[in-house]
């Protein structure tokens, strides 16, 4: 067996096929996003609340690209835990570079920075929610954050760090946190699935 | 040797039962998490009801009509929930494609989280009633104004259908979040691709006194997601069973036939209705709509004071103050907002006088600003029981743009 081919059957062992139809149908998506203003009544610059929500599906793909952490042959994997966790956030990295450029420069810093917090919440979902659940809150907050993340005149609430602009320093704390506590539910479930004797 | 009870089994083709009897629903209804379903509509509504500003509770028609926007917010959550549990019904696959009313097995999936989401849909309005109630607006939402329920439910019952029968297909754990954001996008698509009539079914942002949704907009979406609906369930089942594909061609064309009129409307699907004014008064007389009547006497003592400033310098006042809405007003007639109505303010019911000397002629940028200003100065004026010089400054305003 070839060292690629090699690498494609454990790359989709490690949900690279759910991170791949993520990447695929986030970079079309964002594809599709106008970026110049529409006419809509009563929200004149919609077309600036669209980029900042275009990296969602990846992220929601997140939790079922997780779900070989529940396979017997991963339970009794005898790779170490943060080997497969490496190759994981390896693949997400792969997933997250192909969105990223499919996205406008002006746009990159506010997507990244989205990408990352929802991944993050992606992560954490997927560890402490079941899988048909896990979804959810990815999803859930990203419809709220267009619904109600916008005051009268078109400035973000204060809660909405994915409308927030770029360098805003509560969205980059947010994000920075979001993602650490998915990173640590992902080695943690990880831990977990292969029975915690691996640390 | 020892006996053996044939107890009949519940399922789809359970036994010696029916399909369809109580012991059967019961176990498909527990089964199918409807509890998390329910927490999470509810907890939508509920966002959508308090966390949205709240304009609306002193008209029925605006609430009613706004309530039906949530499903903005409950059609993608519901359509990926269902591929969830269409993924999780696709494990009795065989079974149902194996028994003669496995179609009927496969329909029954749906049916516990469509009743809970139209049920808990139906239920959170009566939030939008005790808030409207609470706000003091007078009867309760006329039978044409619950008729904009109709086309919600049957929006957030075609979503059902729609994520159901994917995750079905697909038995993939992506079904569900793909689902969600595919119909939260053709949700946003058709709002800002303007299409708007195809998504909308309620939804304003300002009152809707002199407007309503048009009833034809109302129908077609009606038969168009009902349809839709019945063309997705018999495509799944047909494919099932493997015949019977007259249903879903046959209800696909009737869907097209709601489906064109709603393609061809453009812009907002309201159309203009007359709406029936309530006048008292003179110098000026106030005329707002029904809903409304119970404002006018705190509006004309907010009104009174402006209007003994403007006389003792001897200006005329306008003879009328309209509520103001969609279609425009009459010059020489105060418009009053429906903000400035209920408010409390001295100051929001201003504009209602002085919007009376403003002209639609000003039309450049230059004109506007000029006017703006007069009427900044005019409007500080009228607060001050000294300014003088009202009657100037109304008659500069009155004769700006003038031919």
């Amino acid at each position: 067996m070839n060292v690629i081919r090699r690498r494609a059957i454990v790359a989709r062992a490690l949900g690279g096929s759910a991170l791949a139809v993520g990447a695929s149908v986030t970079a079309f998506l964002a594809a599709c996003l106008p970026d110049t203003p529409i006419d809509v009544i009563g929200r004149s610059s919609v077309q600036a609340l669209l980029w900042p929500l275009a990296p969602v599906f990846l992220a929601a793909c997140v939790p079922a690209s997780l779900a070989w952490q529940a396979r017997p042959q991963e339970q009794t994997s005898p790779r170490p835990h943060l080997e497969l966790a490496a190759r994981y956030v390896g693949l997400l990295a792969v997933a997250c570079a192909v969105v990223v450029a499919v996205t406008p420069i002006d746009h990159r810093a506010v997507i990244v920075r989205n990408l990352l917090l929802l991944i993050g919440m992606g992560l954490a979902s997927a560890r402490w929610l079941r899988s048909g659940a896990a979804w959810v809150p990815v999803i859930l907050l990203s419809i709220i954050t267009w619904l109600f993340g916008t005051q009268l005149g078109g400035e973000p609430e204060p809660w909405a760090v994915l409308l927030a602009p770029r360098g805003d320093d509560l969205a980059r704390t947010a994000s920075a946190t979001v993602l650490a506590a998915g990173v640590v539910s992902l080695l943690v479930g990880i831990r977990t699935a292969q029975g915690g004797d691996r640390w | 040797m020892t006996a053996v009870r044939e107890v009949p089994k519940p399922g789809v083709d359970g036994g010696a039962g029916s399909p369809l009897d109580a012991a059967t629903f019961g176990l498909v209804f527990r089964r199918s998490g409807w509890r998390a379903v329910l927490v999470l509509v509810v907890l939508a509504q509920l966002a959508h009801v308090l966390l949205r500003p709240r304009g609306w509770v002193y008209e029925w028609r605006w609430a009613t009509y706004q309530y039906q926007f949530s499903t903005v917010l409950l059609a993608p959550l519901v359509a990926g929930i269902a591929a969830v549990i269409g993924r999780r019904w696709s494990s009795a696959r065989v079974q149902l494609a194996s028994s003669p009313r496995g179609g009927l097995g496969l329909v029954l999936g749906a049916v516990p989280v469509t009743l809970v989401v139209l049920g808990a849909y139906v239920a959170g309005f009566v939030v939008v009633v005790v808030l409207a109630k609470g706000a003091g607006t007078p009867g309760m939402p006329s039978a044409g104004e619950l008729a904009l329920f109709g086309p919600a439910m049957a929006q957030l019952i075609v979503a059902v259908a729609g994520g159901y029968v994917v995750g079905w297909w697909t038995r993939s754990l992506l079904a569900a979040p793909l689902v969600a954001v595919v119909v939260f996008a053709g949700l946003l698509g058709g709002w800002v691709g303007g299409e708007v009539a195809l998504v909308k079914v309620g939804g304003a942002s300002a009152s809707l006194v002199g407007l309503q949704q048009a009833g034809s907009v109302i129908q077609n979406q009606v038969v168009f997601f009902g349809f839709a609906t019945v063309a997705i369930g018999g495509v799944a089942v047909a494919r099932l069973r493997r015949s019977g594909w007259a249903v879903p061609a046959g209800a696909a064309v009737i869907a097209l036939v709601g489906l064109v009129p709603l393609l061809n409307w453009t812009g907002e699907p309201l159309v203009a209705v007359d709406e029936p004014m309530v006048c008292s008064g003179e110098s000026p007389r106030i005329c707002v709509a029904e809903p409304y009547e119970r404002f006018v006497p705190d509006l004309r003592s907010r009104l009174d004071p402006m209007v003994e400033r403007l006389q003792v310098q001897g200006v005329a006042v306008p003879v009328e103050v309209r509520q103001a809405f969609y279609l425009g007003m009459d010059p020489g007639v105060g418009a009053v907002a429906q903000e400035a109505l209920v408010s409390e303010d001295p100051q929001a019911a201003e504009f209602a006088l002085v919007s009376a000397w403003l002209h639609d002629e000003c039309t450049s940028a230059e004109e506007m600003r000029a006017q703006s200003q007069v009427l900044a100065t005019l409007q500080d004026s009228l607060r001050s029981p000294t300014a003088a010089g009202l009657a100037d400054l109304v008659a500069a305003l009155d004769a700006m743009c003038r031919p």
